[in-house]
């Protein structure tokens, strides 16, 4: 028996199988809020120094930080030769980069571990359980509709940033608002009215309905489903394996069809519920497996039968 | 090939702090745009958000007429607000756009005023003791040679120390009439104002007015 205090003890207690994987889920996600509270509580220490700095220039803005800042400025800083969209800086284009190394190795890992804004989506979900409000659940049809709804923000932000020249988004980006603390030192209806406005919709949609934002209006998710596709690394679930049972859907954040698929689709967050809920070993793993490296192998596949069929 | 899943976050996190951190190692990383300046040699592409109209103009050997028709700004804005603070009327980067495109594609515009003698300006600006946030300027640009501003027009955004080399007076005479010690050299006169530490901006214009006689 363990004496270290129930928190810190991280030893799962195989008493059952179903109290091992449980344990092991808990871990799992302890972690992960770990990862997440320590990235929120970056981000909101450095708006707390950025608005209480009294020498401009000296503290990074919450705009400095932001890996979508560097995609909104990377068009003008190739055509430009070196310039940056106001608000924008050298640091946006690394943390881009960063991402997109990150994205690559390991698909969207980022949204579920590392974006601040998914951590209190997280929390509006953990207070509405606590609350006991009921959770409204997207019809399946409507959900795959609404997804490309990130695309369709994507886009918009992108085309209305290179045709302004400015950071159009930073208008009404919830993100912004709400970590960017200006509600908190500068608080002003009459010039940001959109911006609060936006936030509170946003808000009130994360309480009822998990994960709203990223789910359908996130570009930064978007942009990130878009090259999760190249991922190193997916969850894939083993047919053969697989009995069927759905526990791993329950946990899901982002309500995908993990039982059905065989390859978790890109907008995963990478939060590893499913995995750690899954009762059959082998069944739902993470594997070394880009999708593009499944196509060229299926190519060659064909082609060698082909040639075994000529002969 | 399966993995452990936590390398998933792993990856993740370190690809994503390990470009940070290489950036930072290799000096590719900026979180300001708070550069040093040479004004001497200043180019539309170092337009900056902090910097003045009177900078840019100092700075470009542009008019002051040519400058505000490039950005539509208004006729009455103070030559001593900050580009930043103009974003509603015009973005830095569509004024810098304009003004490559207006000193590309003539001769060199000239000018109101000579061009300054300058050397490279430190843009490092002065920590006030104010708690508050005040409005602090990059150490402004030296009066152009012959031109002295009238003290009528000191508005409340300047600070004492662009007061002092607009309307050519010197600066520890002016603090030491006013009864303010140096480290209020680069606080804007509103702050001063809201800080109780000078009546009103006509108190600042006097004092200027009477060392200008």
């Amino acid at each position: 028996m363990s004496n270290l205090p129930i928190y810190l003890d991280l030893q799962p207690k195989p008493s059952t199988p179903a109290a091992a994987r449980r344990a092991k889920m808990e871990l799992t996600q302890r972690l992960r809020r770990l990862t997440q509270f320590a990235f929120a509580g970056f981000i909101l220490y450095t708006s707390v120094t950025h608005n209480l700095s009294t020498v401009d220039g000296t503290t990074a803005s919450i705009d400095a930080l932001c890996p979508f800042g560097g995609l909104e400025t990377l068009w003008r800083y190739i055509s430009s030769g070196g310039q940056f969209i106001s608000k924008t800086h050298l640091s946006n284009v690394v943390i881009g980069l960063g991402l997109v190394i990150g994205v690559l190795l390991a698909g969207g890992a980022f949204c579920g571990w590392v974006c601040p804004f998914g951590a209190m989506q997280d929390a509006l979900n953990w207070l509405r359980a606590k609350l006991r409000i009921r959770e409204i659940r997207v019809s399946t049809r409507a959900d795959r509709i609404l997804r490309y709804g990130r695309f369709v923000v994507l886009a918009m932000v992108l085309y209305q940033t290179i045709s302004t020249v400015k950071l159009w988004f930073a208008d009404w980006d919830p993100y912004r608002t709400l970590f960017g603390l200006g509600w908190l030192f500068e608080f002003n209806l009459a010039t940001s009215w959109l911006a609060y406005s936006v936030a509170a919709i946003v808000i009130i949609a994360s309480l009822f309905v998990e994960r709203a934002w990223c789910r359908y209006a996130c570009p930064l998710g978007g942009a990130i489903s878009l090259l999760g596709n190249l991922s190193f690394l997916r969850i894939r679930r083993e047919g053969i394996a697989c009995k069927g049972c759905n526990v791993c859907e329950r946990p899901c954040p982002v309500k995908l069809p993990v039982a059905t698929a065989n390859t978790i689709s890109s907008d995963c967050i990478g939060c590893l519920a499913c995995v750690d809920a899954c009762a059959r070993h082998g069944a739902l793993e993470v594997i070394l497996a880009p999708v593009w490296l499944d196509s060229f192998r299926s190519f060659f596949a064909r082609k060698r039968l082909e040639v075994s069929d000529a002969r | 090939m399966r993995v452990n899943p936590f390398v998933m976050p792993i990856l993740l996190i370190v690809a994503l702090l390990g470009t940070v951190l290489a950036a930072q190692a290799m000096g590719v990383w900026s979180v300001s745009g708070r550069d040093a300046v040479d004004v001497a040699n200043m180019t539309p592409a170092d337009l900056k958000g902090w910097m003045t109209l009177q900078q840019v103009m100092d700075g470009l050997k542009i008019s002051q007429s040519e400058l505000y028709a490039l950005g539509n700004i208004p006729a009455d804005t103070s030559a001593s607000t900050a580009l930043k603070e103009l974003e509603a009327v015009v973005e830095v980067s569509a004024l810098r756009d304009k003004l490559s495109a207006r000193l590309n594609s003539s001769s060199p515009a000239s000018n109101a005023a000579p061009a300054p003698v300058q050397s490279a300006v430190s843009t490092v600006p002065t920590a006030t003791s104010s708690a508050e946030k005040t409005a602090v300027h990059a150490t402004p640009t030296p009066l152009p040679l012959g031109t002295v501003m009238p003290t009528d027009q000191i508005k409340g955004k300047m600070t004492l120390r662009e007061v002092s080399q607009q309307c050519a007076v010197p600066l520890d005479k002016l603090l030491a009439a006013l009864k303010l010690n140096d480290s209020y050299a680069d606080t804007a006169i509103k702050d001063l104002v809201a800080q109780g530490k000078i009546a009103e901006v006509a108190a600042v214009q006097a004092a200027a007015a009477e060392m200008q006689r």
